[in-house]
């Protein structure tokens, strides 16, 4: 049995990919089969254990245990332990709805249990009065919920697809955190835009994976943090669907990408590096508003981190890079404003290509040379790299964002 | 269903924020109430698919901004789509925050000024120079306020004899009862129309939560649907009017440090306001002012020195520039003074 809490570790994201993820592989390998115990010690040295659970590690925790069980056709099994060591992590994990969302609850007074998760619900209780913030709560969306896989229906072009679904996840999304975000007098100011923010990305998640999205928001005094994970098809298979246009050629940017070798890094796994740049190349190529834009305004306008991870890598855009985000997104706006010109002015010809083309470029170049830097930097202290690779593969595109709340 | 829709002979006119206040509050189960401030594109998308199954009418269309200060991303690619059903497109009140997301500045019409804040009243979506919207003033109260008379008039209905109410005589009865029933779905317009100017006028006071009082069946309507778009409680008295008798008990209810707003559908003397504003503040609540569809203006605010808390609002007024048009007067059995 692989315990998901250890003693005196705070399971954050990072562990998450570097240690747990690792942990489960070599189990599975070994065993060709999983088990998870809730906490390391579990009923022994309960005076002596203290276990923690960073709340946005749990869309990552409850993906995975997704993934696994669809892969063993069977929910996975959990063994609990409730003592003085446990009580309040399991307490908040309850109230979170994790073991709602997990197990397999039909009551319609809590979210719909998707039955991933086997555990024994007696343990479930006797919780201490305090009570956790009732807003921290992870959250599930999947396009089978609120007849949207219906609704959907209705519209032909993807792009109108998408649209739907950010303004129906923006009403659900409101209604599920606006108290979170209302109740912080720095959050509520800007409220509108983290509510876009969330639903941009469940709709990414949702549409890709085709299945479920988890999410949750935590506010703090320090930050407000978001957690989106999918187990959806992922960049490279989404970016195989892509259409050629005058200006985006599939993989243009991927293949000089490829022919780089700065990094002593598995080709496999230099592989998801290199589609989540080609993605995010792609999508500062387009006529709409997307993860590019979303990500530079997280960034740019609010100094927050946006985590981006696929498979093996992630890639972290900070404020770090201001100064190349600044500049990218100055060739970005241009190329949009561009875009909106021939739409609104309904212009058929092709008077504004070259000049399109020659964005278009100047954006691939930059791309390039940023590839450079930060694999630069990877070499030089991988500790501080914005870049990270791992050696367990996790399905699916997992973003958190962090935004600094003063 | 298009609340806002107003036909004029030049243009359509739709109120894109009491559209998306129906999206959220009525289609989704977001109760934000008229407090939403950000456009989605379900709404416009909801616009775009009315409009394309009306009939194919060679018309220009206004969109009011008003109240909106966030737009979806994306959403100028619908109102292109939008503008490109009809004629020529016409954007108002819109907000410096919207220039940007609604790339406006890919339209060049010298036209288009910028006002003291950065905002454009109106903007025109196209770069023609010659166009007859240019002359005409778009103005979103006039539209309501001739929308809202030209469909009142049909229930305004003469008495064959005088018809005595507190004390005065009518000339006709103005059936607001049917009113509401058959003008569905303007009626929802204009008691959004009504919550806005509910939240302008009681800005601060609306912090404290203030009970709407409804005191007919009518006004229990309006009510209803103002809680829903205000986030406000009610409380109803029935019936308060001509004929009053009460029914409950008003123990029932504490009214100790509670604030009251009285909800008439119609306003005519007064009377009624002034029984509620008498039981509320006999009772131990606080008397904060009273609103009404419409109301009738017998004396002008020089002649009638009220102060501002006995003072109806109200989205309709019947005055002396139209009651001759609306064939609503008021008279008495008193000889004329010979002058």
């Amino acid at each position: 049995m692989i315990s998901i809490l250890k003693n005196n570790e705070n399971l954050t994201t990072f562990k998450f990919y570097t240690s747990f993820l690792k942990e489960v592989a070599l189990y599975i390998k070994e065993n060709d089969t999983i088990d998870f115990k809730f906490v390391e010690h579990g009923d022994n040295l309960v005076h002596e254990s203290s276990y923690k659970i960073d709340p946005i590690t749990i869309p990552l925790l409850l993906s995975l245990i997704e993934q696994l069980s669809k892969f063993y056709k069977k929910p996975i099994e959990l063994s609990l332990y409730n003592n003085q060591a446990t009580k309040d992590v399991l307490k908040f994990l309850m109230s979170s709805d994790f073991f709602n969302i997990s197990g397999d609850n039909t009551n319609p007074y809590f979210p719909y249990g998707r039955n991933i998760l086997h555990y024994d619900k007696r343990f479930l209780g006797d919780f201490n009065k305090r009570d956790s913030r009732p807003e921290h709560r992870v959250r599930c969306y999947s396009l089978n919920d609120y007849n949207l896989f219906e609704k959907l229906k209705e519209f032909e072009n993807e792009d109108e697809k998408r649209d739907y679904l950010i303004s129906e996840y923006t009403y659900i999304v409101r209604e599920h955190f606006q108290e979170l975000l209302f109740d912080n007098i720095n959050t509520s100011l800007k409220s509108d835009f983290y509510i876009e923010i969330l639903s941009e990305l469940i709709t990414n998640g949702v549409l890709h994976s085709k299945s479920n999205t988890f999410a949750l928001m935590f506010v703090n005094k320090f930050s407000t943090k978001f957690s989106i994970s999918d187990n959806g098809i992922g960049f490279e298979e989404s970016l195989n669907t892509k259409e050629e246009s005058f200006i985006y050629k599939p993989l243009e940017l991927k293949n000089k990408l490829d022919s780089i070798k700065i990094l002593q890094v598995n080709d496999k796994v230099l592989n998801n590096l290199n589609y989540i740049i080609e993605t995010l190349f792609f999508s500062s190529l387009k006529d709409r508003r997307g993860l590019f834009d979303l990500m530079t305004s997280v960034v740019l306008n609010s100094n927050g981190y946006f985590r981006l991870h696929s498979n093996n890598a992630q890639i972290i855009i900070s404020n770090r890079m201001r100064d190349e985000l600044k500049e990218l997104s100055s060739l970005r706006n241009t190329l949009f404003d561009l875009h909106k010109n021939i739409a609104i002015n309904k212009i058929d010809d092709e008077r504004y290509n070259g000049e399109m083309i020659s964005i278009k470029n100047d954006i691939l170049e930059f791309f390039v040379k940023f590839y450079h830097n930060l694999c630069n930097k990877y070499n030089n202290d991988f500790k501080y790299s914005s870049i990270r690779f791992y050696n367990v593969r996790f399905k699916g595109v997992h973003i958190e964002v962090e935004i600094p709340t003063a | 269903m298009i609340v806002s829709l107003i036909e004029t002979p030049e243009y359509s006119y739709i109120n894109l924020h009491a559209e998306e206040v129906i999206s959220s509050n009525y289609l989704n189960d977001d109760n934000q109430g008229i407090y939403i401030s950000s456009l989605q594109f379900e709404t416009v998308n909801r616009l775009f698919n009315f409009l394309k199954k009306a009939s194919a009418q060679f018309n220009n269309i206004v969109l009011d901004f008003n109240n909106i200060q966030n737009v979806q991303s994306n959403i100028i690619d619908k109102i292109i789509e939008i503008r490109d059903l009809r004629h020529k497109l016409v954007l108002i009140n819109i907000s410096e925050k919207l220039i940007k997301p609604l790339a406006l500045n890919a339209i060049e019409n010298s036209k288009n000024i910028l006002n003291d804040k950065g905002d454009y009243n109106i903007f025109y979506f196209f770069s023609e120079q010659k166009s007859d919207l240019y002359q005409i003033d778009i103005d979103s109260g006039n539209i309501f306020y001739y929308e809202f008379k030209k469909r009142l008039i049909k229930y305004i209905d003469e008495y064959k004899k005088p018809h005595a109410s507190s004390f005065v005589y009518l000339h006709s009865f103005i059936d607001l009862k049917k009113f509401i029933s058959f003008e569905t779905p303007f009626i929802y317009y204009a008691l959004y129309r009504l919550a806005i100017k509910i939240k302008e006028n009681w800005e601060s006071n609306l912090k404290d939560k203030p009970i709407l009082v409804g005191q007919s069946l009518t006004s229990t309507f309006i009510v209803s649907v103002l809680s829903k778009l205000l986030k406000l409680d009610i409380l109803v008295f029935d019936k308060i009017g001509p004929i009053n008798k009460l029914y409950s008990k008003l123990e029932k209810h504490n009214y100790e440090n509670k604030k009251y707003i009285v909800v008439s559908d119609l306003v005519c003397l007064g009377t009624e306001v002034k029984i509620t504003k008498n039981l509320i503040e006999f009772s131990g609540g606080k008397y904060l002012g009273n609103v009404s569809l419409a109301k009738i203006e017998t004396l002008t605010r020089e002649d009638l020195d009220l102060d501002s808390i006995d003072r109806t609002i109200s989205i309709f007024s019947i005055t002396d520039k139209n009651n001759v048009e609306l064939n609503y007067f008021i008279y008495t059995n008193l000889k004329k003074l010979n002058e």
